[in-house]
């Protein structure tokens, strides 16, 4: 090599170098280059500086608690630890539940992890029938809801059943005009008086649904085509027998203007022995819940002929 | 015939790991604390070497060369416990010794430099020039060729030149 060392070659047997294990014509070379390349000078100086301060590092000893008794420090791994705390360093100690026999430990954390199955198993059904009632509820709440206008709230304080318009006895027919405007007052046969001596009256297109809430729609069911038979409504109208739908039975057809308020009575006095209503005010709509009977109007979009009115009749599982 | 047994083993094993740790217990236990750069570290990395031990006292092959085994089990030890027992420093140590702007006050911080290079460096400088082990022993422990010990040597010390010197 001689002269021809260059700073690659040095560096790659700088190693051997600091370690003087270079010998003949090798150690010649590294000596040479090294006097003669400022760089790799320095570089040798700096390994050497540092080599030293390795070397130099303070050495620590084995204490004696551990040296004199290997095994305890390691197995049992208290005593000797222990007494080195004493050099003013915590020793991270095993827990109680660490130091509890692993079968002891398995069998505990199994069991607990069993029951939380268990647990979560048994609770998933009633988290799922308590999140169908409360979607039934809201479906209910929904069918039944009504928004009733805050000055109607206001101009008829009582209301026993339903949302429904009504009109006291006494009061003037011209005062209560209907949603649509037209002023039927003088029309006598559109007014009738129900059981409870009150007044409804039926507007021309109008749809008037009556919902009622029984234990056994089925049953109920013929008890109410008889009464519609009953009140001279032919018996080849179509909807007369109702028909089963998701959560109950409909009836929905097309009947005379004056029947409608028997129609209502007679629904009423169906379920006569059912529970009181209970109310339920939602900010400005007041909603009815929990009902047997329920009954409320609205305006027809598509055309009724004259001197009908389309009545629903919705019989839901109580 | 049975071997009577202790709670540690069999009184071979138990006799061997004491003779162990009699010879190379020092070296161990700088070097746990050296590299682990922490006293809690330290111990608990040689009680895992000393249980290594005694699981292989009876299956010591290497004869002469029985400190390269214990330094090999010591190393593998060390690798694994390096990143969960080693003390690290914080980032603001580090920018505190980057900060450091002459060489003396660097190499006053030398162990924090030190401590910046990886596990294998470390053991390599240490077993090399703070213990002097031969080339030949410590390529053995740390299943390195000669070789590639130098060059990875080289390499370490041009690092702590860079760090000490700075040079980058």
């Amino acid at each position: 090599m001689g002269q021809d060392m260059n700073c690659f070659e040095w560096q790659s047997i700088s190693s051997d170098h600091l370690d003087g294990a270079l010998t003949g014509p090798a150690k010649k070379d590294a000596e040479e280059h090294i006097d003669a390349c400022k760089e790799c000078s320095e570089r040798y100086k700096h390994y050497r500086l540092i080599l030293t301060s390795i070397s130099n590092q303070p050495r620590s000893t084995l204490p004696v608690p551990i040296r004199k008794s290997p095994l305890a420090g390691s197995f049992l791994g208290l005593d000797a630890l222990s007494s080195l705390t004493a050099l003013g360093e915590s020793v991270t100690r095993k827990s109680r539940w660490e130091r509890t026999p692993w079968f002891i430990r398995t069998s505990v954390e199994g069991v607990g992890i069993a029951f939380i199955i268990l647990f979560v198993v048994a609770m998933v059904p009633r988290v799922r029938t308590l999140y169908e009632k409360s979607i039934e509820h809201r479906l209910d709440a929904f069918n039944l809801a009504e928004v009733v206008p805050e000055q109607e709230q206001q101009n008829a304080p009582a209301i026993p059943l339903t949302r429904g318009k009504e009109v006291a006895a006494s009061e003037d027919p011209q005062k209560t005009e209907d949603f649509d405007g037209e002023n039927e007052a003088g029309n006598s046969a559109d007014d009738e008086e129900d059981a409870g001596g009150k007044l409804i009256k039926v507007g021309k297109s109008e749809i008037w649904r009556f919902n009622l809430k029984t234990d056994s729609p089925h049953e109920v069911r013929s008890r109410v085509v008889e009464t519609l038979t009953s009140l001279e409504i032919p018996e080849g109208t179509p909807g007369l027998g109702g028909k089963e739908a998701p959560g109950g039975i409909q009836f929905d057809l097309l009947v005379p203007q004056d029947v409608v308020a028997t129609i209502k009575n007679r629904l009423e006095n169906l379920l006569s022995h059912s529970p009181k209503p209970q109310a339920v005010s939602t900010g400005n709509s007041r909603l009815a819940t929990n009902e047997p009977f329920t009954w409320y109007k609205n305006k027809s979009k598509r055309p009724i002929p004259a001197g009908k009115a389309r009545v629903v009749i919705w019989l839901s599982q109580m | 015939m049975n071997t009577p047994t202790t709670e540690h083993g069999t009184p071979e094993k138990a006799n061997r790991v004491t003779q162990l740790v009699d010879a190379y217990g020092d070296i161990l236990f700088d070097l746990c604390e050296t590299v682990l750069w922490s006293q809690t570290g330290a111990l608990t990395a040689f009680r895992a070497i000393l249980r290594d031990l005694r699981r292989k006292a009876s299956s010591n092959l290497y004869g002469e060369y029985e400190r390269a085994w214990v330094l090999k089990i010591a190393y593998g030890k060390l690798q694994s416990l390096s990143a969960r027992h080693g003390r690290r420093l914080t980032p603001s140590e580090q920018i505190a010794l980057n900060a450091s702007t002459n060489v003396p006050a660097r190499f006053k911080e030398f162990d924090s430099f030190f401590h910046r290079l990886n596990v294998d460096d470390q053991v390599l400088l240490l077993l090399r020039d703070k213990y002097g082990l031969p080339y030949n022993e410590i390529a053995a422990a740390m299943g390195i060729p000669e070789g590639s010990l130098k060059i990875r040597r080289q390499q370490a010390l041009r690092m702590l030149e860079e760090w000490l010197w700075d040079k980058t």
